[in-house]
């Protein structure tokens, strides 16, 4: 830093030195100074077009745009060529992007748009970029027509590459309103391809709205055909505009003829009439009437592509049109078309798809809704059977392709699903497991099969399992986003504590390296002139900075590292490092993403058990609470331990001396100020009345967790979890110790908040204590209540680490005082007060002495606790498995000896092949899990005994 | 049944259940931003009618003189939309786009053991242009076939004319 600082007073200006301090300041996070050394450099040569470009990116990178539309102008008037020009157009854009929309409309808009006007009617006007932004400034204030006469002349023959030209035509046409022109030209589009969904949604769009507006005698139909559509060549059903519900019917029906003489036939005609339904529906006109029979519809579609594993996901969308009381007729044609007797098995792959198509049809109907436990498994039974069968069509398939018969495993785990969701017995997600982990075994690249373990083995509490799931999967980079809620969200709780690690490290590099880099991205655009690309890359950089995974992992980061220090040195220096400013909440709250996808389950059930906004929204507000739980804690433990250091160390500020470190002091991507100095302790005082006030609130106005029989919803959010735990209390009680030590007087309060302290954490250790004990009791189903046990044993844990780190807090308070007490007994005492004063310092190092042993106590008790635990054997025994109904197949392979084997034992004792190995990777887990936790519990013990006066 | 548009940012939070396919590599957000910004018209996805990501194609336009050509770099298609002749429509696109700046030819690099996509790419009119040793780095390494597809300005076909000996990775421009 200083030597960067040294060179920059001398006002470089070569071109390498200035690069490598643009990499310096970008790695620390400071691109200002890079535009501060570009601006000394260019003012000191300011003819330099290629510093000037640097200066001119520079502020891409810190979206100054109005230095950037005065630097591309300077640039222009220094070299006149047109990229500069336009990066100054486009730098007035950006303003309008940031300005309210009124300004934008009225001032900034109408000075780019004259910018261009000027090179046009200079015709300086040379590249396609050039006219895509000019497109986009019309588009931006709503001139359609002037943007259409772009499009149509002599300009428009500019465009070759990324706007199609027919296309912009008919969108531009549509925000016109001009129904009849859209009209025709969707249906030339169709008619040049059938199976453009969004040409269907257009035409259908612009019909319906020609409809309304009741322009729909003939004679007009005839003048609206205008000379450069007309052609000759085109049969004139083509060309006329659809303006009644009777029209739209035979355009259909022409491309649905068309369509039928083609060698292979194309979905889009068949969906088109169903979208067509819908929106007849949805206007609350009769469909029936001029489409016929909704179920004939779907059957027309099923008949050609029920072979298709596309089909269930084309018709999903439709389905709600289906009346309950037409169910059972779509699904008895369904079957009819498939033509399987009863138990009769397909002799071809074809017959096979259209089976697993019926299949997955029902399930998304709800035929597997009504049923019972002992008909769901019967089901199973039956779906394994098929699929049992189905191997024999696999013989081409590739090790990279999906097994064609995986399906019928997948629906037969889903359904398995359901019976767990039924009765709450681990059995049947045992079951599961056996299945899907058989299916992988044929089908190795198959995903679906890997999420799905993934999730069972996170029910049952295997988070060691689930992570080598995970790890098959190779999530990365975006996924790492997307996907973060799957798995990173709730390896903590399970006791993975280096999974745990190993997944925020890669979830925070991808976050903060990304931040760095969209500044680059951004500056490629204009580089390459892709002027459409940059709005869109400027609102893409601040959707992962706000990412809501983003800011959680970043705290629950912050909070592993406190879990997991070794002593209270090794906490302050963490503390530190991370640069957290008690006093200074950096979540921008009001800004914060979902950018997860919840979609990734591929489910077929019914339209009601799919993942809804209500439940994504929800869950999103859970991990949104617990963010808030979890930020304030963060920051009222980096206040306390300011506290103390303070108190120990007398220096000012202990911040500053480690200020110019600088470890990673990005929080979602932003640097913050310094704050105002504020006093230390009022700042602690207030942080701690929020996260009192917080907590209240959680407890007053509990929420309800989201319900299990969403398959693909994600896991409830750890809040329950945590609110289950009494670690706020905890804390809460911990902090007001804090205070109490800090100020004078009220002895009482403090040995009173002391032993509550203690009392909440022994019986929050009992508790757990008490549930392994029933946990590992006889008959007990043990897969069932794992995750919950450990959920809650982990919490405890990270509440004794906290009550750690405060008691070392308390330590560096009150050490001084028995400094000075042994000084003083050498002096003699001089007055009462001070004798008074004495009494009451003693007084509070024998209250923290307490403390501190009464955690280790408890610490050492949930040791043992855990040490039985981990001498249960492995219980599996207890589950009794629905071996009978299993095809011989699957009986052979997950769950007998094979005939070499012993046959004498009872079932549980001789399971071999993959049942052992999902036994043993159900136990290895647990085991590992109770190590790692156990391990910390031992760090613990000497954390606390180091903080014992 | 598709909707072919340009690929934008926010695709990337949803193209898991074409991605999570273990022959598609998620790159590092860098590599497709870098494609976006440069060449986003050669940046398409296919999505169903009920908004899911189908599959998408990347590519660009490189190369000088008669070497001017449109080079496909990722193809994919989620399994369950496989067999619809969705990558034909995609190729389609980027040839049509190839075709629209002038380019002689198309060009694209795929392994030698993955003869699904090699008999797809020679339904399309592709020929095994050469062999490019060792391009995939691995354990063991994998040979590519660079595969090509001639367009109109390239009248007489000379872009198509195989190399018999095969490249290393660093001839190859």
């Amino acid at each position: 830093m200083q030597l960067l600082d040294a060179v920059r007073t001398e006002i470089p200006c070569d071109d390498s030195t200035l690069q490598a301090m643009t990499i310096c300041y970008r790695e620390i996070h400071n691109p200002e100074r890079i535009c501060e050394i570009y601006e000394a450099a260019t003012k000191k040569e300011p003819n330099n077009e290629e510093l000037l470009t640097h200066l001119f990116m520079s502020y891409v990178r810190v979206a100054d745009y109005k230095k950037q539309q005065q630097t591309a102008m300077a640039l222009y008037k220094l070299k006149p060529k047109n990229p500069y020009y336009f990066w100054a157009v486009m730098s007035v854009v950006m303003q309008a992007h940031k300005a309210d929309e009124k300004l934008a409309k009225t001032v900034v808009l109408p000075l780019a748009e004259r910018m261009v006007k000027k090179f046009v009617s200079d015709g300086k006007i040379e590249a396609e970029q050039e006219v895509q932004l000019y497109l986009m400034i019309l588009e931006m204030q709503g001139k359609y027509d002037e943007a259409l006469q772009v499009v149509e002349g002599p300009l428009g023959e500019k465009l070759i590459s990324y706007v199609f030209i027919p296309l912009k035509r008919a969108s531009l046409l549509m925000k016109l309103e001009r129904w009849r022109d859209t009209n025709i030209l969707y249906k030339l589009l169709l008619r040049e391809d059938m199976d453009r969904w969004s040409y269907y949604m257009d035409y259908f769009t612009s019909a319906l709205a020609l409809l309304d507006s009741g322009q729909n005698d003939s004679a007009k139909v005839a003048d609206s055909v205008t000379p450069t559509d007309s052609d000759g060549s085109i049969d004139a059903r083509w060309q006329v505009a659809d303006c009644t519900l009777e029209m739209c019917k035979d355009f259909l029906s022409l491309l649905l003829s068309e369509n039928e003489a083609l060698s292979r036939r194309l979905r889009g005609p068949y969906l088109a009439y169903l979208e067509f339904y819908r929106r007849l529906h949805e206007r609350g006109d009769n469909p029936e009437e001029f489409l016929g029979d909704i179920v004939e519809l779907f059957m027309r579609y099923f008949r050609n592509f029920g072979d298709k594993p596309c089909c269930v996901s084309d018709l999903k969308m439709f389905l709600p049109l289906l009346p309950n009381n037409r169910t059972k007729d779509f699904i008895q044609k369904v079957n009819e078309t498939v033509g399987l007797r009863e138990g009769e098995l397909p002799s071809s792959i074809r017959r096979m798809q259209q089976h697993i198509s019926s299949v997955q049809l029902s399930r998304c109907v709800g035929c597997h809704m009504d049923l019972n436990v002992v008909d769901k498994l019967a089901l199973a039974s039956s779906l394994l059977q098929y699929y049992d069968h189905g191997h024999t069509f696999n013989r081409d398939v590739l090790q990279t392709e999906f097994a064609c018969n995986d399906p019928y495993a997948l629906l037969a785990a889903h359904i398995l699903y359901d019976v767990w969701v039924d009765t709450g017995s681990s059995q049947h997600i045992y079951d599961a497991i056996l299945v899907l982990e058989y299916a992988l075994t044929v089908s190795p690249s198959n995903f679906h099969i890997k999420l799905l373990l993934l999730r069972f083995y996170t029910i049952l509490g295997a988070g060691g399992a689930a992570h080598r799931v995970y790890e098959l999967l190779d999530v990365k980079h975006m996924q790492l986003d997307s996907l973060g809620y799957y798995h990173c969200n709730h390896i903590f709780v399970t006791g993975q504590l280096a999974a745990t690690s190993a997944l925020y490290e890669a979830t925070l590099k991808f976050f903060t390296g990304n931040y760095k880099d969209s500044a680059d991205h951004l500056t490629f655009s204009y580089k390459f002139g892709s002027f459409l690309k940059i709005e869109e890359f400027v609102e893409f950089r601040e959707r992962l900075k706000n990412s809501l995974h983003y800011a959680l992992v970043t705290i629950e980061r912050i909070l592993f590292e406190l879990v997991i220090s070794k002593n209270f040195l090794d906490t302050v220096k963490y503390i530190e490092g991370m640069d957290v400013t008690p006093e200074k909440d950096k979540v921008d709250w009001d800004n914060l993403q979902d950018n997860r996808d919840v979609q990734v389950i591929t489910s077929w059930d019914p339209h009601l058990r799919q993942v809804s906004k209500e439940i994504e929204h929800q869950i999103f507000l859970d991990d949104m609470s617990f963010l808030r739980i979890r930020n304030l804690t963060v920051r009222c433990l980096a206040a306390a331990v300011d506290i103390g250091c303070a108190n120990e160390s007398n220096s000012p500020d202990p911040k500053q001396q480690h200020h110019s470190d600088n470890v990673e002091p990005v929080m979602n991507g932003e640097i913050k100020d310094d704050a105002i100095s504020v006093p230390r302790y009022e700042t602690f005082v207030k942080i701690c009345d929020e996260l009192l006030s917080l907590y209240e609130s959680f407890t007053a106005n509990p929420t309800i967790q989201v319900s299990q029989n969403v398959i693909g919803a994600p896991l409830p959010s750890r809040l329950y979890g945590y609110l289950a735990s009494s670690s706020c209390c905890v804390l809460l009680e911990l902090f007001g110790l804090i205070k109490l030590l800090i100020q004078d007087n009220e002895d009482e309060s403090l040995t009173k908040m002391a032993s509550t302290a203690a009392e909440l954490v022994t019986s929050a250790v009992r508790k757990a204590s008490g549930m392994i004990k029933v946990h590992g009791s006889d008959g007990t189903d043990q897969l069932a209540g794992r995750r919950g046990v450990l959920e809650y044993v982990v919490n405890t844990v990270e509440m004794i680490s906290f009550a750690a780190i405060l008691c070392g807090v308390g330590h560096s308070l009150v050490r001084p005082f028995k400094a000075t007490l042994i000084g003083k007994s050498k002096k003699k005492k001089k007055n009462c007060n001070n004798q008074r004063n004495q009494q009451s310092q003693l007084r509070r190092i024998e209250v923290l002495n307490k403390l501190v042993s009464e955690l280790q106590g408890a610490a050492e008790e949930l040791d043992s606790a855990l040490e039985y635990w981990e001498s249960l054997p492995p219980t599996l025994s207890v589950i009794s498995i629905f071996a009978e109904d299993l095809p011989s197949h699957l009986q052979a392979l997950c769950l007998f000896e094979s005939e070499h084997g012993n046959q004498n034992g009872c079932c549980n004792s001789t399971r071999s092949g993959l049942g052992s190995a999902v036994d043993t990777k159900l136990y290895d887990s647990h085991m590992s899990s109770l190590r790692e936790i156990r391990n910390l519990l031992q760090v613990k013990i000497k954390y606390l005994s180091s903080v014992k006066i | 049944m598709t909707t072919l548009r340009p690929f934008t940012c926010n695709d990337m939070f949803k193209f898991n259940n074409v991605n999570l396919d273990s022959l598609t590599e998620t790159y590092g957000l860098s590599f497709y931003m870098q494609y976006l910004a440069h060449w986003p018209e050669y940046f398409q996805v296919a999505e169903s009618p009920s908004g899911e990501i189908m599959g998408y194609i990347m590519g660009k336009a490189e190369g000088h003189g008669e070497n001017w050509h449109g080079h496909v770099t990722a193809l994919t298609v989620s399994p369950e939309f496989r067999r619809l002749g969705l990558a034909a429509t995609l190729m389609a696109s980027l040839e049509d786009v190839s075709e629209k700046k002038r380019a002689y030819f198309v060009d694209l690099f795929v392994r030698v053991s993955n003869q699904v996509a090699i008999n797809m790419y020679k339904r399309l009119g592709y020929i095994v242009y050469r062999t490019v040793l060792e391009y995939y780095s691995g354990d063991p390494d994998e040979d590519a076939f660079d595969m090509r597809k001639a367009l109109s300005r390239d009248v007489k076909k000379k872009s198509v004319i195989p190399v018999l000996h095969p490249v290393r990775p660093e001839e190859v421009d």
